[in-house]
């Protein structure tokens, strides 16, 4: 069981400030997305928006085709995880894992206990005694365990050191496996979840930059390196994302699908094409005008 | 897909009561101390007997007064992220508050049974100036009533004023308090001290307990706790859960 | 494991090719499943289903249905063609080039090749 996901026109303000720009996607149902921004570009705003925490101003959601505000059934099924993570602080982690299986539909107890015990969370502490990154395993714990059918994390292994942040990757990519659920992992640390993710969401200024299955992206960005006039010659006309000079040598980095006859016309040309990696790609791609060179 | 396992509204009181029971304990535990124990020794000791466990009876209202103000803003953030529909939240609150409110009723009434069998069993006057609010079983109902209806009042007066605070801001909220809690405060009045306003009222006695006939507190009381429950529904049926 | 860039899919496919032509994978064995693969290069599901999608289309996998998929009979052999057409110009050529480069002489480098054949320097 998973659901899809429908935005259509979707905005949000708060006040003045606008955090959500008409935007509009599909995401099929049972994938695993990547939602990729800058802080303040509206990722928390929209997963927001998705698990029913608050209502967009105009335009349309819909969670398995129905509105997921004030739904019982989708709400029940929506399971967010924010970085703070949304749990009582008083409280010890037993008991807080005590009141997410009272309330998750489709609770895991035995891989709550054993994702407990893999990240080593002391079920007696109280949640407020706890460190940022043990916190976010907690966060982590809730999120897998609850198996709903829209699960997302919203940046929430960013406070988790290395080796956590990776048994976290692994844990969520097998139970995926066995329990295929449509998953939206919201990050800024693209490269080491990227291989996770089936598509990635990439959104700037509240608004979609790109959507598209997270190889074909990878497939797109190509660095073009060599002599600079022979490079710029080459690149007229394509999407140039970034352009370096040194001295009489650059490297362009272009983003668009590249036939074999232009690859052996680069090649022909003494230039060198390269792939690009995901980080530099999304860096460009969400660069402010007035920093673009 | 699961279906939902239960009413989600039980649940949320259920949740609530988890949560709080042992505050609820702790405090009717140093009340019964305070004004059972030391009182009826004071009383023992003393050469003057009244009722001790009458001086109890405000302290449950400012208790259920600070229940309602933790509400919205301790556990509708974590129910709602935990897939509770604001509509369900609203309506355990309900359940809990009138559910704490009759317990708070009954605990003020069982305390004023047992001191008369003390009273009784020494020959002391309970009620010397007040109404003797459980001299018959349809009096003891009568009383408990209104000590319900005015515990209830403060509860859901404290519970809005709490979520005008987190809907609409620190000035509104501050403004909230004077309207959220006028109705219980004019029934404490009425209930226990202000012959004349009663008069007004058209209420014959202090208390049901004393006049055997329906009282306009139950009633302002439910009226009262209907319009700030009603006030509050409305605002947390679209309320966004923000970031901490 | 995978480079960072280069489509995930793509080393999948390259990676079973060489197992194939090593011998790693012989003919009509079985290839791990999707999510054998997913789980194993902790990569989405659906990206390894590409892959092997890939060596379906070309023909050096086969399924049969709902068992699995499986190395073509010939597989091996038609790697080994294609890798020996794209020899010259995929590995020689550039050593050539590199080597020119870095100034070794060519006659070295086929003194060195002459030494592997007959067994000197292996």
């Amino acid at each position: 069981m998973s659901f899809g996901i429908e935005v259509e026109n979707l905005s949000l303000d708060y006040g003045d400030t606008r955090a959500l720009d008409d935007m509009s996607f599909t995401i099929p149902s049972g994938t695993i997305v990547g939602l990729l921004g800058r802080n303040g570009s509206g990722k928390t705003s929209l997963v927001s928006v998705l698990a029913a925490f608050r209502r967009g101003s105009s335009g349309e959601v819909r969670v398995d085709g129905q509105d997921p505000f004030e739904n019982a059934e989708i709400m029940a099924n929506t399971c967010l995880i924010r970085e703070g993570g949304d749990v009582a602080d008083n409280e010890r982690v037993s008991s807080v894992i005590d009141f997410a299986a009272r309330h998750r539909l489709n609770w895991d107890a035995a891989l709550a206990d054993r994702l407990l015990d893999r990240f080593k969370l002391p079920r007696k502490k109280r949640v407020k005694s706890l460190s940022r990154g043990m916190r976010s395993a907690l966060g982590v714990v809730l999120g897998m365990a609850s198996r709903a059918p829209l699960t997302i994390f919203d940046e929430v292994h960013l406070g988790m050191d290395a080796p956590s942040r990776y048994a976290f990757y692994e844990e969520l990519l097998n139970d995926y496996l066995e329990h295929p659920r449509t998953v939206i992992l919201s990050t800024h640390l693209i490269e080491e979840v990227a291989s996770l993710f089936e598509d990635v969401l990439i959104i700037d200024h509240g608004g979609v930059v790109m959507h598209e299955p997270t190889e074909d992206v990878r497939e797109r960005g190509v660095a073009i390196t060599g002599p600079i006039e022979a490079v710029d010659r080459f690149c007229e006309g394509m999407t140039v994302l970034n352009r370096q000079q040194l001295g009489g040598s650059g490297q362009v980095t272009t983003f668009g699908t590249m036939t074999d006859d232009r690859r052996r016309e680069a090649k022909a040309a003494g230039l060198e094409l390269g792939p690009v990696p995901l980080q530099d790609l999304f860096v460009h791609l969400t660069k402010d005008k007035e920093d673009r060179s | 897909m699961t279906r939902l396992r239960t009413n989600r509204a039980t649940a949320v009181a259920a949740d609530l009561v988890r949560a709080q029971g042992y505050i609820v304990l702790l405090f009717w535990g140093a009340m019964i101390a305070l004004f059972g124990v030391i009182s009826t020794l004071v009383n023992i000791l003393g050469t003057s007997h009244s009722s001790a466990w009458v001086g109890a009876r405000w302290w449950p209202q400012f208790f259920l007064l600070s229940m309602g103000v933790q509400l919205t803003a301790q556990f509708l953030r974590i129910h709602v992220s935990h897939g509770v529909t604001r509509r369900a939240f609203a309506l355990g609150g309900v359940l809990y508050g009138v559910g704490m409110s009759v317990f708070s009723g009954i605990v003020m009434q069982l305390g004023f049974v047992v001191e008369r069998a003390v009273f009784a069993a020494n020959g002391w006057e309970q009620f010397h100036d007040q109404v003797d609010i459980v001299a018959s079983p349809l009096r003891a109902m009568g009383s408990g009533l209104e000590f319900v209806a005015l515990y209830a009042a403060y509860f859901f007066a404290g519970w809005l004023i709490s979520t005008c605070f987190y809907r609409l801001g620190v000035v509104i909220g501050l403004l909230s308090i004077i309207p959220a809690v006028a109705p219980s405060v004019t029934m404490e009045l009425l209930q226990w001290h202000n012959p004349t306003l009663l008069g007004m009222l058209g209420s014959a006695g202090r208390s049901l307990g004393l006049t055997g006939t329906v009282s306009t507190y139950p009633a302002i009381g439910a009226i009262a706790v209907a319009i700030l429950a009603a006030l509050t529904i409305a605002q947390l049926k679209t309320a966004a859960i923000n970031e901490k | 494991m995978f480079d960072d860039y280069s489509p995930i899919y793509r080393q999948i496919a390259e990676r079973i090719k060489a197992d194939i032509m090593s011998g790693a994978l012989a003919e009509d064995t079985q290839v791990m499943s999707t999510n054998e693969y997913a789980a194993t290069y902790r990569i989405n599901p659906a990206t390894a289903a590409k892959g092997l999608r890939e060596l379906l289309d070309e023909g050096i996998l086969y399924k049969r249905r709902g068992i699995g998929m499986f190395v073509s009979p010939d597989a091996r052999s038609r790697l080994r063609g294609d890798h020996r057409g794209r020899f010259f110009t995929d590995v020689v050529d550039p050593m050539i080039k590199e080597a020119r480069t870095i100034g070794i002489p060519l006659t070295d480098v086929v003194d060195h090749i002459h030494k592997a054949e007959t067994g000197e320097n292996s």
